[in-house]
């Protein structure tokens, strides 16, 4: 009679991490990464030609390309945890072993998230290097992918304990809050939704090459555990089995 | 060790009717026992044991498991359990998916290889340890999931369909492992269609059907013992010479027949007149294992029902 050692499985949950969500983080960076890089090369040439300091122009392109990039691999990085399972029926198996539910999850929203971070940050890197872009930029983006994960990744684990849509509702919960942000900004009623256009926020500040604003970004972290912890104690209430 | 009490399970959709899938079912495995529950397709027998593993509450009664709540008896034991649907992630080697359920199983890292080289070898999993779980014939992913249900010191055991998908040698090796997972501190409950299968190894059988528990067969008593009441008759000689000792005799091919006895003593006096008239008895068995004919009758009756 023993219980499950999580925290050495951890192992095999970075190597779900790398052959299941790695590909698309991958696939997603590098492919707006490259067309950045087209596409902001031609300026990036005509500045220095000009003589001109091709820094905010770098900048403004590397933000550009934050701004594309980290929705969709948090998505990618954070979707179908627990869903999956479900859906699949790989639950059964698994959670017959001496198996904490929750821990198991949680586990997996940890090892995913730093993962996650790790990989988005790397392949950064080659893009700050070649569009010459200063190197703090590099910890400033590093920092918003990690507040986008906590916050998305915390409320698509909050849906992947209530739905198999969880991508779905966590994509729409996004840009609904976004879109009405933009529009309604003064109003009230929009502070009763998660605030995600605070990511947004912080990626105009890196491209007009203001620091981040810690302040914020650990407002949609808290906002994003907060959510963890609701998926947590539904995961404990509602059956695995439905 | 387990104990049912009156358990009850509705599933209620968002949309369409509610269904009873299961109906106050009572009954109780003991530890050092090895349990059946046969039961036709849609009988309940996939909704009680989902209720057992704790993977959903009953509507209504009480599941026990060892005195607890069955989800907190696997949190803290894990139950060895082949499921009837073997899902298994189809990117995962074979190896590394027994290495990943030994582990949280909670074996200590010496006894992980250990484990795992045994059940590999018990089941001839070695020569697919590098095949993704998707590169495997569906008889291969069926013993890499009873493989993975024997990792461990477990004090229960659920397998359900455990020899679907396999060949005959496998189901042999299936039924001639199970008596070796007997301890005396150890439930097993075997669900399956096969009835000739839960005859040999289980101890008592429960059929149950239409989500309730029609009958516990002990079919300890039947084994080995003539009771059936239909016999198959195999001889060489006139048909007319069976058929006017045996009233009743149904011709089922070339020289063989089914009859109805009343006790053995009966059978054996037909017998005997039948030799001693020079018909030679090539063989005689039961028509239908005393278990199918429990079985044939359950599902008569609810049929009838």
């Amino acid at each position: 009679m023993s219980r499950a050692r999580l925290f050495a499985y951890a192992r095999w949950q970075v190597s779900d991490f790398l052959v299941e969500r790695l590909p698309g983080v991958g696939v997603i960076t590098a492919a707006v990464g490259t067309l950045a890089w087209l596409t902001g090369r031609p300026t990036l040439d005509r500045v220095a030609t000009l003589g001109g300091d091709p820094t905010p122009v770098a900048l403004v392109l590397f933000a550009n390309l934050l701004g594309m990039i980290w929705f969709p691999t948090a998505i990618v990085a954070a979707n179908q945890v627990i869903s999956g399972d479900r859906a699949t029926g790989r639950f059964r198996l698994l959670f017959a072993k001496p198996v904490s539910t929750r821990r198991y999850y949680l586990q997996a929203y940890v090892v995913n998230g730093m993962l996650f971070l790790a990989a988005a940050t790397l392949l950064l890197a080659p893009v700050v290097a070649v569009l010459q872009v200063p190197w703090r930029a590099l910890g400033g983006a590093a920092a918003i992918l990690a507040a986008a994960y906590l916050a998305v990744g915390g409320v698509c684990f909050l849906f992947s304990a209530l739905t198999r849509l969880d991508w779905f509702f966590a994509t729409a919960l996004v840009l609904v809050e976004i879109e009405l942000h933009s529009r309604f900004a003064e109003a009230r009623w929009t502070r009763v939704m998660p605030p995600f256009h605070l990511l947004t926020a912080q990626i105009d500040a890196l491209r007009d090459g203001r620091g981040a604003d810690w302040g914020e970004l650990a407002v949609l972290a808290v906002m994003g555990l907060l959510a963890v912890a609701i998926g947590v104690w539904i995961i404990r209430r509602r059956p695995l089995a439905t | 060790m387990i104990e049912f009490r009156n358990v009850g399970k509705t599933y209620a959709p968002l949309s369409g009717k509610r269904v009873r899938a299961v109906d106050g079912m009572t009954f109780s495995v003991a530890a050092g026992e090895v349990f059946g529950i046969a039961g036709p397709n849609g009988a309940g027998k996939s909704t009680m044991l989902s209720m057992l593993l704790g993977f959903m509450p009953p509507s209504d009664g009480t599941i026990r498991v060892d005195g607890a709540e069955p989800r907190a008896f696997v949190e803290r034991e894990g139950i060895g359990y082949l499921s009837e649907l073997v899902a298994i992630n189809p990117r995962w080697r074979t190896h590394d998916t027994l290495v990943r359920f030994a582990l949280l199983a909670g074996l200590p890292d010496h006894e992980v290889e250990r484990q795992v080289d045994e059940v590999e070898t018990l089941l001839a999993l070695g020569e697919h340890a590098g095949k993704k779980v998707k590169e495997l014939s569906k008889g291969t992913a069926q013993r890499l999931a009873l493989g993975q249900a024997l990792l461990g010191e477990t004090r229960v055991m659920v397998f359900d369909e455990p020899t679907h998908g396999l060949d005959p040698l496998w189901m042999q090796r299936f039924r001639e492992l199970v008596p070796t997972l007997r301890r005396p501190d150890r439930a097993i409950l075997i669900a399956s269609h096969n009835l000739d299968e839960l005859e040999r190894l289980a101890d008592r059988v429960a059929i149950v059907d239409r989500g309730g528990l029609q009958r516990i067969v002990d079919v300890r008593d039947g084994r080995g013992a003539a009771v059936a009441s239909r016999y198959r008759l195999v001889t060489r000689g006139p048909a007319a010479a069976v058929e006017s000792r045996f009233p009743g005799a149904v011709r089922v091919g070339e020289g063989e027949h089914e009859v109805a006895v009343e006790s053995l003593e009966s059978l054996n006096a037909a017998l005997a007149t039948l030799i001693a008239s020079g018909t030679l008895v090539v063989s005689v068995s039961p028509a239908h294992s005393t278990l199918e004919e429990h079985f044939r009758q359950v599902v008569a009756d609810t049929e009838r029902a």
